[in-house]
């Protein structure tokens, strides 16, 4: 007896939903015995095959089955992505070079060479008064090169090289020392005597 | 709102406002993709581009606005068919896209609208108005008196009609023709015409009468999954891979029995069934190549689809 075609029934083979292998294997044989549960079977796998491959939108899960419906996500209350703003990044670079040298400037003032009372016979043979900042804490010395020029500094006859933004912090001995801080045209910019 | 698959058919099928507007928003672009693909059949007219959510465009025309909502409606038929086999969404979207559907979507749209077929609208008004009196099963005569024209050139017009819409799967638009693929005839079986066909390249067209029945008695004789994997083929326009892909994961016995192992196999397969085929119909007193041998199972197949 011929069987009539039924469309739910391959299109399930297709999808490999059917829950038994016997029943499987059953619409096998009709597909592959009656040319007309064939031609179905080719209908309708073309026309699957067609919507799986073409791109639709995923159906959302709470669409699909709204008994489970997930919480809805939320959106987060700042957003940062404008950080990644090209003008918000150059503002941005902007004020930490600010910030950087204000910092170094704070570290540039806490030398107060001139009101240090333990710094005598200070001569300067230089106008630039700020280039070099000494400091005097009982036998530890601190020399900073606030300029950008290398600087060379001679205490009691020993080199350093002081380079631009560096600072130099050397053990004096008792009694007289002299400091002698050249730029890098060996021009003499400090001649200083600390008496310890 | 809905417990399973089979509770949510049950409600479209009992047009229920609320799943007939969920379904409306899970399957908006397959329902508009279809709809295009059944109305346009690649050809271009006056239309609104749809978006779909995905991204890409669907030409939107009346057409196809007015088959949506049709598809809609089948929605609600097919879902009273539903009986919790396949996935919900694997078995209306199929059935929606497959070849069934579109004869009803035909007899609606000629209902309706009497509906004229875009590839035939687009031969000119000659095409559409001899359409339109076929359509009226007018004979032939009064065609040509209607039409002034001679009984050559008419011929000639309706073998591009049946031709066309062999093409596109309509030869249901008009009932009254059979097509065979060397001549047209009516139900009585009478010749109509015999057309020319230099694809045949048949060497003495005036002594070639070939009947369906004889092409069927032929492809009748070829072993059952020849016969099966032909209608895949050309019945079907499955390309090579695509055929042996689909049959080597659910039918592999098919491909076995007629000796196919790859994709490639299935073109010596083709081959060997124009040969098999030429040797039955290929006589001295209808002597056809192999070339016409083709043309006939490709047209044989395609009145058949």
């Amino acid at each position: 007896m011929k069987q009539q075609v039924d469309i739910e029934l391959i299109i399930a083979y297709i999808e490999g939903s059917l829950n038994s292998v016997e029943k499987a294997d059953e619409v096998r044989t009709l597909i592959e015995s009656n040319k007309d549960w064939f031609s179905a079977y080719v209908d309708l796998k073309s026309s699957a095959e067609e919507f799986k491959n073409t791109k639709f939108e995923v159906t959302p899960d709470q669409l699909l089955n709204p008994l489970k419906n997930s919480a809805v996500k939320s959106t987060p209350k700042f957003d940062f992505n404008w950080l990644l703003k090209p003008q918000i990044g150059l503002g941005i670079a902007c004020m930490l070079i600010v910030v950087v040298f204000v910092s170094l400037n704070r570290e540039v003032d806490d030398f107060e060479l001139f009101t240090d009372p333990n710094i005598k016979n200070l001569q300067m043979t230089s106008d630039v008064s700020d280039i070099v900042k000494l400091r005097l804490n009982e036998s530890t010395l601190k020399i900073f090169n606030s300029s950008t020029d290398e600087l060379s500094v001679n205490i009691n006859n020993n080199n350093y090289i002081l380079s631009m933004f560096d600072s130099l912090e050397v053990s004096l001995e008792k009694g007289e020392t002299r400091i002698i801080v050249m730029n890098s045209n060996q021009e003499t910019i400090q001649d200083t005597t600390i008496n310890n | 709102m809905f417990k399973d698959d089979r509770e949510f058919a049950s409600l479209l099928c009992n047009q229920d406002k609320h799943a007939k507007r969920a379904f409306q928003e899970i399957y908006t672009d397959e329902l508009y993709f279809i709809a295009s693909k059944m109305v346009n059949v690649g050809i271009d007219e006056d239309s609104w581009d749809y978006r779909t959510k995905k991204g890409y465009n669907i030409k939107v025309s009346d057409d196809v606005s007015d088959t949506y909502l049709w598809l809609l409606h089948q929605v609600e038929l097919k879902s009273c068919l539903y009986k919790g086999l396949a996935e919900f969404k694997n078995y209306i979207l199929t059935v929606l896209n497959g070849s069934f559907i579109k004869k009803d979507w035909l007899k609606w749209k000629t209902g309706i609208t009497g509906y004229i077929p875009k590839h035939i609208q687009e031969k000119g008004d000659d095409y559409i108005e001899i359409y339109k009196l076929m359509r009226q099963k007018k004979d032939d005569e009064t065609i040509m008196q209607i039409r002034k024209m001679e009984y050559s050139d008419l011929v000639d017009y309706k073998y591009d009609i049946h031709r066309s819409l062999a093409k596109h799967g309509q030869l249901d638009l008009i009932k009254d023709y059979t097509v065979t693929s060397l001549s047209v005839t009516n139900e009585d079986g009478e010749i109509l015409y015999e057309p020319k066909d230099e694809n045949l390249s048949v060497e003495e067209t005036d002594d070639l009468s070939l009947s369906m029945n004889k092409i069927d008695e032929i492809i009748q004789s070829f072993s059952k999954s020849d016969q099966f994997i032909a209608i895949a083929y050309w019945g079907k326009n499955l390309s090579a891979g695509d055929l042996f892909t689909f049959l080597n994961k659910d039918t592999p016995s098919i491909l076995k029995k007629s000796n196919i192992a790859s994709a490639d196999d299935v073109y010596k397969f083709v081959n060997r069934f124009i040969d098999n085929f030429h040797n039955e119909i290929s006589s001295d007193t209808n002597p056809i190549t192999k070339k016409g041998a083709r043309t006939i199972i490709e047209n044989y197949y395609l009145i058949k689809k």
